[in-house]
């Protein structure tokens, strides 16, 4: 089912004092994708959901599912399933009694719904369990138990509100895998909301980044980490250094005037030379070397520094790195940990990134 | 909102007013709600209080005047406020010791002990009064006793009255009745405050005894102050115990004795004015000054905790300190069953011979079958009036989103801070010969009024019930029946009703059995016999000089009703468990 949502704004005002929690969201979403809404909490993507679910109403705008306008159309009517962020399993109904509702309430005969409440059971391999009551499950039995519902009311939109977040963290990076293996090949189009960037990464077809009742930026997943269109983007989807500059050259590639020096960058898209840019560079783009005699590439940048921190993380290590004469500047760098000997006591140390690995944003 | 538009030029406003469809419904419940509370209480206090300050039918502060510089009046008004106060301060000391072996401990026999300490509630009207007279009376059973093991000697010397001057007697029975309101209420606030809070204390180095001065009994303080206004009001209006101890010098007996002899004047409905301030100050003080919460009423236990496990010592310590006050407080209902099965009972520590007679005249005498009758319906019939009203305003309180939900919500709960008497006052007063409604009055057909006095008083029973099982289901799982395509109607009778079926019901038998036991409507409405309820049939009984048995027939009442009390608190507390606390709240 393709979901459309045009010009959407939602105003709270309960209290007198109106808050504006959605501003002016227009987005398209075609049939079959897992979509995402990424932002930190407060951002609106909850309550953009729960709009489209039918559980609130836009105060202005328009949702079509398939063409259709839906905007007005009461929650128990608009067919979608919604698997809730604390799952709202009814503690007096079983599991099966719990996954047989939505058919129920589709009318569907009692022996049509046991099958397919049975088989929805049996995907998330929970049909061992379709005597209990939800208190007598685990976190992570719950959560399949949730999805079944939704899966059983077969409806062409599924939506997830932060449905991971009550769990420990072994358990959601397994349940990452296994959630999208199941809604993707039910075939229906999903919107799925959560704040943590890796979830989202390895899970969206599409995602759209959310801060302050707007969408700031959508995209796939290694677009929206490799080309982040503001440093709200660039931030929030994973760690980034930022230097300030200007453009100042843009024949060959372009060239960035910053207190550190020059810096190049290979892509300066649609910016005009002169203007003020910040300079993007994630931290495991770059490298940590100590060859004094080391000759620099074309398109490569090298800038002397200290290191000012050195943490062990595991697989890697992260160092945090001061330019030689600007202390109040720091770098965070990624270095995997194997790679990373004969760095401490050396007289010279060089970060070294390519061009390409510069991304230039003008927020 | 115009605004709005010139920011979205391009939207249609049309559709955002259309989207809130349901909102008539809302407003017509909340209106039918605030009616209700109008127009059977509001404005029969109000016309009562009127009586007061109207004199030749011109405003006056006469009566008031004459009221406030009258010596003994403003002395009987001081007597009410000093008995209130020792009660509520001696219910608080047998509570919370209680309340916090109960929250914090663990040792065998807690369970059944935490039920016994509920028994106390379940003391029916006036006998009670009258069963301790008959143990701790200069005559009583005591005395007997102490006779029999040599400590006095009645023939030389008048033994001592242990009730002393009524005072005294007035204030240990009101707080062995009335303590367990208090140890409700401080259980449910123990068993909310999360354990991490106690355990950061200790952790930052507080000794027990600190955490608990410092972080528990802080915390604490709203539950105790929502008991501890119910416990002052309810003594403070009370009619039944003073008037059988013979302790008469206070303004509710006084009240009630003018107007149930009709000796109804403009004092009268002065004195109720100064009562009904005495109360609603008191009730303001307590919810609003002291009673707020620091934390919020439903902050949930992040840590679960591990409740200390007594020793052989601690357990025998616990047993002892419970059984100490259950076995007082249980004296005036053994008291009761002894009357009751007493054949003969005189200058002996128990009765001398027993016999069922007392039991089966109750049920064999017309006029005590009949009063039975009449509670029934009386208590039946409001007990499906407050289900009704008080679960209509929990959901709309606690679910709905409308403007003026805390004015509906004190609305409701405001016949806890107007006592009986101060309503039947109003029902009186709204009823007297020569008005249009002298027909539903008193002394003609008050079968009406008797059961919505019974429904307003009890409202905020089934209203505080209902919330408290609304607020515990999360809204989410009446959105995940809708989401899946229950309406409203199916997503409410479905999900939201069976599972707060447990408070509805707790709440609906506590609703009735209180009802079947009320005192000052009962007393004050029902002057005609042919309408008397079951406590009006025990007070007349028991204050009958007719029959040399009269008290116990009156015991025997007493008996039937401490059954049926019990039995409902008992269904109440399985279904309620620790959450039986919420009910008895401001």
């Amino acid at each position: 089912m393709k979901i459309t949502l045009k010009n959407i704004s939602k105003v709270y005002d309960s209290s007198g004092a109106p808050v504006t929690a959605l501003k002016d969201i227009s987005l398209e979403i075609p049939s079959g994708e897992f979509f995402f809404l990424l932002g930190p909490s407060g951002c609106g993507k909850t309550t953009l959901l729960r709009l489209i679910a039918g559980l609130l109403k836009p105060t202005f705008g328009k949702i079509l599912f398939n063409d259709e306008d839906v905007t007005d159309l009461t929650v128990d009517k608009r067919k979608t399933a919604m698997v809730f962020q604390g799952y709202a399993l009814w503690p007096h109904m079983t599991v099966q009694q719990n996954v047989e509702f939505g058919p129920k309430m589709q009318g569907l005969k009692k022996k049509d719904r046991i099958s397919l409440a049975r088989q929805q059971l049996e995907r998330v391999q929970m049909d061992k369990f379709s005597r209990r009551k939800p208190n007598q499950l685990s976190g992570g039995q719950q959560q399949r138990v949730a999805l079944a519902r939704a899966l059983a009311a077969r409806v062409e939109c599924m939506l997830l509100d932060e449905p991971l977040s009550n769990l420990d963290a072994g358990l959601r990076l397994h349940m990452r895998d296994e959630l999208r293996h199941i809604v993707k090949s039910s075939g229906t189009t999903a919107i799925y909301v959560t704040h943590d960037q890796k979830e989202s990464l390895s899970m969206a077809d599409r995602i759209a980044v959310m801060d302050a009742g707007h969408i700031v930026q959508v995209g796939r997943p290694k677009e929206l980490y490799d080309t982040p269109a503001s440093k709200f983007v660039a931030g929030f989807l994973g760690e980034a250094n930022f230097i300030e500059g200007r453009l100042i050259e843009k024949e060959v590639s372009a060239v960035i005037e910053t207190p550190l020096g020059k810096i190049l960058a290979s892509d300066s898209r649609n910016i005009a030379v002169d203007t003020e840019v910040t300079c993007c560079i994630r931290p495991e783009r770059i490298t940590l070397i100590t060859d004094k005699g080391y000759d620099s590439r074309e398109n490569e940048v090298l800038i002397p520094v200290e290191i000012i921190s050195d943490i062990y993380l595991g697989e890697m290590r992260e160092y945090i790195c001061s330019p030689v004469d600007k202390k109040d500047i720091q770098w965070k760098v990624f270095v995997l940990a194997d790679l990373t000997e004969g760095l401490t006591g050396s007289d010279q140390i060089f970060l070294r990134f390519n061009a390409e690995d510069v991304v230039l944003l003008t927020d | 909102m115009k605004n709005y538009s010139s920011t979205y030029p391009d939207v249609q406003f049309k559709g955002a007013i259309t989207r809130f469809s349901d909102r008539p419904v809302y407003i017509f419940l909340a209106l039918f709600i605030t009616a209700f509370i109008f127009f059977f209480l509001i404005m029969p206090v109000m016309l009562s209080i009127g009586k007061g300050f109207f004199s030749d039918g011109r405003l006056s502060f006469y009566w008031f005047k004459r009221v406030i510089v009258n010596p003994i009046l403003m002395g009987e008004l001081g007597n009410g406020l000093l008995l209130a106060a020792a009660t509520t301060f001696v219910s608080l000391i047998l509570s919370l010791p209680l309340a916090i072996l109960r929250s914090r401990f663990r040792f065998p026999g807690m369970g059944i002990l935490s039920m016994l300490v509920l028994v106390p509630l379940i003391l029916p009207p006036f006998v009670g009064a009258i069963s301790m007279k008959r143990l701790l009376g200069q005559f009583g059973v005591i005395n007997l006793i102490l006779e029999k093991i040599g400590l006095i000697d009645i023939s030389h010397a008048l033994p001592p009255d242990w009730l002393g001057s009524g005072f005294t007697g007035v204030v240990i029975l009101q707080s062995l009745h009335l303590f367990p309101i208090l140890y409700l209420n401080a259980s449910a606030a123990l068993s909310n405050i999360d354990p991490a809070y106690i355990q950061a204390a200790r952790n930052l180095g507080a000794s027990p005894l600190k955490a608990f001065f410092k972080i528990t009994l802080p915390l604490l303080r709203p539950g105790l102050f929502a008991g501890g206004t119910i416990v002052f009001i309810w003594s403070f209006t009370d009619i039944g115990t003073p008037a059988i101890l013979g302790y008469d010098k206070l303004t509710p007996v006084t009240i009630f004795q003018e107007l149930a002899n009709a000796e109804v004047n403009p004092r009268t409905y002065s004195l109720v004015f100064i009562m009904l301030t005495g109360s609603l100050t008191l009730y303001v003080l307590g919810k609003f000054l002291f009673g707020q919460s620091a934390v919020g009423e439903s902050s949930k236990a992040t840590v679960s905790t591990e409740l200390n496990k007594l020793g052989i010592l601690g357990t025998l310590l616990s047993w002892l300190l419970f059984g100490t006050v259950i076995f007082l407080a249980i004296l005036p209902h053994i008291g009761v069953l002894f009357l009751a099965l007493a054949n003969q009972w005189l200058n002996s520590v128990l009765p001398e011979s027993y016999t069922l007679k007392h039991l089966i005249f109750v049920v064999t005498n017309p006029d005590t079958m009949n009063s039975i009758f009449n509670s029934l319906r009386y208590a039946g019939l409001s007990t499906i009036i407050d289900i009704i009203v008080g679960s209509i305003a929990a959901w709309l309180i606690i679910r709905v989103r409308i403007y003026g939900k805390t004015l509906l919500d004190g609305l409701c709960m405001m016949p806890i801070a107007v006592p009986g008497l101060i309503l039947a006052a109003g029902y009186v007063a709204m009823t007297v010969p020569g008005s249009f409604l002298e027909s539903i009055g008193p002394t003609r057909n008050p079968f009406l009024i008797l059961v919505i006095a019974y429904s307003v008083r009890r409202l905020p029973f089934i209203l505080r019930g209902v919330s408290a099982g609304l607020q515990q289901v999360p809204e989410s799982m009446e959105e995940a029946a809708r989401n899946l395509g229950a309406s409203k109607m199916k997503a409410g009778l479905r999900i939201t009703l069976p599972l707060i079926s447990a408070n509805i019901i707790a709440a609906g038998v506590l609703t009735f059995a209180f009802a079947m036991l009320e005192v000052s409507d009962s007393l004050i409405l029902a002057q005609t016999s042919e309408y008397y309820p079951i406590t009006k049939e025990i007070f007349r009984i028991a204050t009958s000089t007719g029959s040399p048995e009269a008290t116990n027939q009156a015991a025997a009442m007493g008996l039937y009703s401490m059954l049926l009390l019990g039995g409902t608190m008992v269904l109440a507390s399985i279904l309620l468990g620790k959450k039986l606390g919420t009910i008895f709240r401001a």
